[in-house]
């Protein structure tokens, strides 16, 4: 068998024993009697439950990771504004429209289309009158 | 049902995890001792170990044994433990003081156990803590590379590579340092 084999099979074999054997059960007892003192829990207790979630360092974590969570969100609002590129440009600024020079102008325009509208509304009974007349005429000479 | 049988509060209770302790500490302290290399810091760990197993002990899935989930809380323990040594430096301060070292002088200490020990500390000194914790576990604890996935958390070709090159590394080692 090669020395490196024997070697390990020689330590598999060996059983080293505890130093203060009786004690060191003791120390640990004394400091679990220690944890649950501190903690206000009666002796002999059923020991708590530690799972990640009812942890000190697992409650500091969450608060971390919201909190980045949070900061990270505001990061990108902010910063989001200035990427996005300026879309104003088809606008028109309502300061620069042209606008109507002259008022009365229009007001004038408006007048004058109105007269001309008056002014064949009264020549409609005037030609109606003429046809009515000339359609009796025709009767009468046949 | 989930499958996941949580251990009854009667067991919970301090009395029955005094039992625990007695029927595990033994093994708990030889993970720790071959994975540290260091008795005083493998009793620390196994201490660290069952407050750790006391405090996680209503959510203990019984589909794994004790000594299983036990060995588990104490290999991760040990492997922080050797990853802060190597981040400190302090890994081969620690290994040349290690009381073991210091007992090779002591007439008294000529155990065979304690021999066999401080050679596993000269030959695995080398080692990261990876290939420590991989070495370990399959080599001298003989875990299967599924347990040995479970507990570490690692894939399996990591484990497989870490531990060809803890082989190999402890080999060379033997040949250097250990007479025949």
């Amino acid at each position: 068998m090669d020395r490196y084999r024997n070697f390990i099979d020689r330590i598999r074999q060996s059983e080293p024993t505890m130093p203060d054997n009786g004690d060191i059960t003791e120390r640990i007892l004394g400091r679990i009697r220690l944890a649950e003192q501190e903690r206000g829990l009666p002796p002999d207790t059923v020991a708590p439950q530690y799972g990640i979630h009812a942890s000190h360092t697992a409650r500091i974590r969450r608060i971390a990771a919201v909190s980045a969570a949070a900061a990270a969100i505001m990061t990108v609002l902010a910063v989001l504004p200035a990427t996005v590129p300026d879309r104003t440009d088809h606008m028109t600024e309502i300061s620069n429209a042209a606008v109507s020079s002259n008022e009365n102008g229009m007001n004038r325009n408006n007048i004058d289309r109105y007269l001309q509208l008056k002014a064949k509304a009264e020549l409609y009974p005037r030609a109606k009158a003429a046809a009515i007349k000339r359609y009796s005429h025709d009767n009468k000479e046949k | 049902m989930t499958g996941k049988a949580h251990i009854s509060s009667d067991t919970c209770s301090r009395k029955a995890f005094e039992d625990i302790v007695r029927q595990y500490r033994q093994m708990v302290w030889r993970i720790s001792l071959r994975m540290l290399g260091d008795p005083d810091e493998a009793e620390d760990a196994v201490q660290e170990t069952f407050i750790r197993a006391w405090k996680a002990l209503p959510g203990y899935d019984a589909r794994y044994s004790m000594a299983t989930w036990l060995g588990a809380i104490a290999a991760r323990l040990c492997y922080d433990t050797l990853r802060r040594r190597t981040l400190h430096r302090r890994y081969e301060l620690e290994t040349s003081r290690s009381s073991y070292t210091d007992r090779e002088q002591d007439p008294e200490s000529g155990n065979i156990a304690e021999e066999l020990e401080r050679q596993l500390q000269t030959v695995t000194r080398s080692l990261s803590p990876m290939q420590r914790t991989v070495f370990v576990l399959r080599e001298i604890e003989q875990l299967p590379f599924k347990e040995i996935r479970q507990i570490t958390g690692w894939s399996e070709i990591q484990i497989k590579s870490n531990l060809y090159m803890a082989r190999q590394s402890v080999r060379k080692a033997i040949k250097k340092h250990l007479t025949e």
